[in-house]
C-alpha cells in the first residue's frame, strides 16, 4: 500500500495490468488489421480437430504461412511479449524463458495430440474427418494439460517443480484470455443480437450475492461456529465469497491482517477452486443443469472462487454441453457464450473488491482499531479494480463502437478472430498446464489447513452452491446460446 | 519448524474477540439489504430480460 501512491502506480509492474497490456495490444493489432486489411493477426495457430496428424496445425488465415510455421511464429510473438511483461514485473528472466519455453510447448504438444478426432470429434463430425467411431470427450485438451501440470507440479523433483513455477502464471493467461473475450462479445453486438447485453445486466445478481449475503454469512461461520479471530474470519469470508488470491489480499491489506493470514486462505482456495474445476462441469453437463446451460455458465462464476479456474471451468462445461447438445439434441450452440456467462458473472463480482476493501478498512479503523479521525485513501478502490476487467469492456465496446461505425464487420471478423478464437483457447490451455503446475497438494498438511479447509468446504456445501445455484437459476433460466447460423 | 509454521502458529494461542454489536449490525443489514435488492432485480430482469 505504500507504493500505491498515484492513480497510474503499478501499470508496467503489475501482474494484473500486464494482462491488460498484452491482451489490448493483440486487440488493437485485430482492429487495424481489419480496418487497413493488411494481415497482422493471420499468424496465430489454430489447433483443429483431425483425423491426420498432418493436418492438426494451422494459422487462423491458412493463406499467410504453413501450420507449423505459424506454431513457430506464435511461439516467438508470445515470447517476446511475455517476457517483456515478465521483465517489467522483475522476474528472473532466464528462469522465466526458459520456464516459459517448456510450458509454451508441452501445452502444445499435448493441445495437438488431445485434439486427434477419435478422442474429441462429435457424431456430427465424424463423416467429415474419415472416421466411423470417437469418444466425443470435448475439452479433453483442457483436462490433458491440467492432468500433466498436476503432475509436474505434485511429483517431479523439488527443484524442478519449483523452477516450473517461474512461467506457470494461470491468472496472468486467464486474464490475457478474458481481454481477448471481450473481443466475442463485441462480434455478438455487432451481429444486433441483445443477448450480450443481456448476459451483461444478468449477471448483476452476483455482486449483490457474494458482498451482500456470501459474506456476510460466511463471516458469521467462522466467528460463531469455528471461534475464529475477526482477522481469519474477515479474510477466509472474503477468499471464500468473493474471490479466492485477490480479494483475500485485499482485505488483508484493508485490516492490516498478518501476511500469513491472506497466504494461507489463497492457498487454501486455489486447491478447492481446482477441484471445483473437475467436479463441477460434470456435474452442470449430465444432471438436469443441462436444460440451463446459460445459468450453468453463471453459477460456475457464483461458485468457483479464483478467476482461473471459474473461466476454466466455464470454458470445459461449454465444451461439454455443446459436445452434448450436438450429440443429443442434434443443435449446435455458438461457442464460447457458457464460458462468457461464468466470466462475465465473476467479473461482476470481481469489479467491487476495491469499494470491499475500502468499506471493511473503514469500519476496522472504527471499530476495531479505534481510529475515526484516520482516513482511508479512496484511491483503494482503483488501485484495487481489477484492470483485466478494464481491458475486457474495452475490447468489447471498442470492438462494438468500430463494428457498427467505421470499421465493416466483415472486416473486423477478419481481423480480430485470430484474437477471438485461437489467441483466446491458447492462453486458456496455458492457463490449464498452469493450474496444474501451481497446484501443491502437500499445502493441504500444513498446520492450520484443516480448519481452514472445513470452513470452507461447510461454506461452499451449505451457503456458496445451494444460494448460488438458485440466484444463476433465477436470474438466467431459459437463457440458451444462440444457434450457429441462426 | 518452518518460518510459515511459526508464524501460523502463533495465531493458534490467540483468543478470539467477543461477538460485538456492530458485527451484528454489519451481518443484519447486509443480509436485508441483498436480499431485498435480489428480490427487486430478480423481479425486473425476469419481467423485462426473461421472457
Amino acid at each position: 500500500m505504500a507504493n500505491e501512491k498515484r492513480w497510474y502506480s503499478g501499470m508496467l509492474t503489475t501482474e494484473d495490468w500486464w494482462s491488460f497490456w498484452i491482451g489490448i495490444f493483440f486487440v488493437a493489432l485485430g482492429v487495424i488489421a481489419a480496418a487497413t486489411r493488411v494481415d497482422l493477426t493471420g499468424w496465430i495457430v489454430w489447433f483443429p480437430k483431425w483425423s491426420n496428424i498432418s493436418n492438426s496445425l494451422i494459422a487462423d488465415h491458412p493463406e499467410m504461412l504453413s501450420g507449423i510455421a505459424s506454431l513457430i511464429v506464435s511461439y516467438i510473438i508470445f515470447t517476446i511479449a511475455t517476457c517483456i511483461g515478465a521483465r517489467a514485473m522483475n522476474m528472473d528472466m532466464k528462469k522465466y524463458f526458459l520456464s516459459w519455453t517448456i510450458i509454451f510447448w508441452l501445452t502444445a504438444i499435448l493441445f495437438i495430440l488431445s485434439r486427434n478426432a477419435y478422442i474429441q470429434a462429435t457424431s456430427i463430425e465424424r463423416a467429415d474427418l474419415g472416421i466411423d467411431w470417437s469418444l466425443s470427450i470435448g475439452g479433453a485438451h483442457y483436462i490433458i494439460a491440467l492432468l500433466f501440470g498436476l503432475i509436474i507440479g505434485n511429483l517431479f523433483p523439488k527443484k524442478f517443480r519449483e523452477f516450473m513455477r517461474t512461467a506457470a502464471k494461470p491468472e496472468w493467461f486467464i486474464k490475457i484470455a478474458i481481454v481477448c473475450l471481450g473481443v466475442k462479445l463485441g462480434m455478438k453486438a455487432v451481429d444486433a443480437t441483445a443477448f450480450a447485453l443481456e448476459l451483461l445486466i444478468a449477471g448483476c445478481c452476483a455482486t449483490i450475492a457474494a458482498y451482500l449475503l456470501f459474506w456476510p454469512l460466511v463471516y458469521t461461520l467462522a466467528r460463531k461456529a469455528f471461534n475464529t479471530t475477526r482477522e481469519w474470519a474477515a479474510v477466509l469470508a472474503s477468499g471464500i465469497s468473493i474471490c479466492g488470491v485477490s480479494a483475500s489480499i485485499a482485505t488483508g491489506g484493508a485490516i492490516r491482517a498478518r501476511p500469513i493470514v491472506p497466504v494461507m486462505v489463497s492457498g487454501i482456495i486455489v486447491v478447492f477452486a481446482l477441484v471445483e474445476l473437475i467436479v463441477l462441469p460434470p456435474v452442470l453437463t449430465y444432471t438436469p443443469w443441462f436444460q440451463e446451460p446459460m445459468a450453468a455458465g453463471s453459477s460456475l462464476g457464483l461458485t468457483v472462487k479464483t478467476d482461473g479456474a471459474d473461466a476454466a471451468s466455464g470454458e470445459i462445461t461449454d465444451v461439454l454441453m455443446r459436445t452434448r447438445a450436438a450429440e443429443e439434441l442434434g443443435v449446435e450452440w455458438e461457442e464460447g457464450w457458457i464460458t462468457s456467462a461464468a466470466v462475465m458473472t465473476k467479473i461482476w463480482i470481481d469489479m467491487f473488491i476495491g469499494v470491499w476493501a475500502l468499506v471493511l478498512a473503514m469500519l476496522w479503523l472504527f471499530y476495531v482499531e479505534k481510529r475515526p479521525d484516520e482516513k482511508v485513501e479512496k484511491m483503494q478502490i482503483w488501485w484495487r479494480f481489477p484492470k483485466f476487467v478494464v481491458g475486457y469492456f474495452l475490447a468489447w465496446f471498442g470492438v462494438m463502437a468500430l463494428g457498427l461505425t467505421v470499421i465493416s464487420p466483415e472486416a473486423m471478423d477478419w481481423g480480430v478472430h485470430p484474437v477471438e478464437s485461437p489467441m483466446r483457447k491458447l492462453f486458456f490451455m496455458l492457463t490449464f498446464t498452469s493450474i496444474g503446475l501451481e497446484t501443491d497438494f502437500r499445502r493441504l498438511s500444513e498446520e492450520g489447513m484443516g480448519k481452514m479447509a472445513i470452513i470452507y468446504g461447510l461454506a461452499l456445501l451449505i451457503i456458496i452452491i445451494p444460494i448460488g445455484w438458485a440466484l444463476a437459476l433465477i436470474f438466467h433460466h431459459g437463457m440458451t446460446p444462440p444457434v450457429v447460423g441462426g | 519448524m518452518s518460518q510459515e509454521q511459526k508464524d501460523f502458529s502463533e495465531e493458534a494461542p490467540q483468543e478470539p474477540e467477543p461477538w460485538e454489536e456492530w458485527e451484528t449490525k454489519l451481518v443484519k443489514w447486509s443480509l436485508i439489504i441483498g436480499v431485498g435488492a435480489l428480490i427487486v432485480l430478480g423481479s425486473l430482469i425476469n419481467i423485462f430480460i426473461l421472457h
